[in-house]
């Protein structure tokens, strides 16, 4: 099946691992999502709220571009 | 797959075939108004206890992941692209059955048309939901 991309890239999964090996269902219940919108996101299929990308970026303790990029 | 997409699947398919046969039924058989009321009312019956079942299953499937039947964002914004979906099948609905009014069919082939195009809405609906969260919202 074809993905709908989008064009917001993430370096999520590099930093859950290097925030010892955080599970999707540990950063999932650190920002208030569930587990398969953190999969949507590592899979580029979805583009979190601001808000959201926010709180991902300040559970890895760095800015949001050290996370999210805009590839377009 | 995800609880909700997973439920909304189930819904998908129960819809669809329950009122498959629902209109299989009433067009081929049913002679009067009356008598597809009862049908539409069995099919109605038959779709909530099916539902109910295979949601109590799919509970218990995803009893131990934590926090998925909770919505967040994703799944606010699937449901909200879904139910346009569904709006736009039910709005073409809802301007044909005049047209086919003014051709002269039968009050039953109206009622039903007007029936299978909220069943096509719902259909629309809840299956939107399935495929934007296997591609993405």
């Amino acid at each position: 099946m074809k993905v709908a991309g989008t064009a917001v890239t993430n370096t999520l999964r590099a930093h859950r691992f290097a925030n010892g090996e955080m599970t999707q269902q540990q950063l999932a219940d650190k920002v208030g999502l569930t587990r398969q919108t953190i999969i949507a996101i590592e899979q580029g299929r979805y583009a979190p709220s601001l808000e959201a990308a926010f709180r991902i970026a300040r559970v890895f303790g760095v800015g949001l571009e050290a996370v999210f990029q805009f590839s377009a | 797959m995800s609880f909700r997409a997973r439920s909304a699947a189930i819904t998908t398919a129960a819809i669809a075939v329950i009122f498959a046969v629902y209109f299989a039924w009433s067009l081929a058989r049913t002679r009067s108004t009356a008598d597809s009321l009862v049908e539409f009312v069995v099919a109605i019956i038959v779709l909530t206890v099916v539902i109910t079942a295979f949601e109590i299953v799919v509970a218990i499937v995803h009893r131990r992941r934590r926090g998925e039947r909770l919505a967040d964002e994703r799944d606010s914004l699937i449901s909200a692209r879904s139910a346009r979906n569904g709006y736009f099948t039910l709005l073409a609905g809802i301007w044909m059955t005049p047209i086919l009014a003014l051709t002269g069919a039968p009050g039953l082939i109206i009622a039903n048309f007007t029936l299978g195009m909220i069943v096509l809405a719902e259909i629309v609906n809840f299956g939107s939901r399935v495929v934007y969260d296997a591609r993405g919202a």
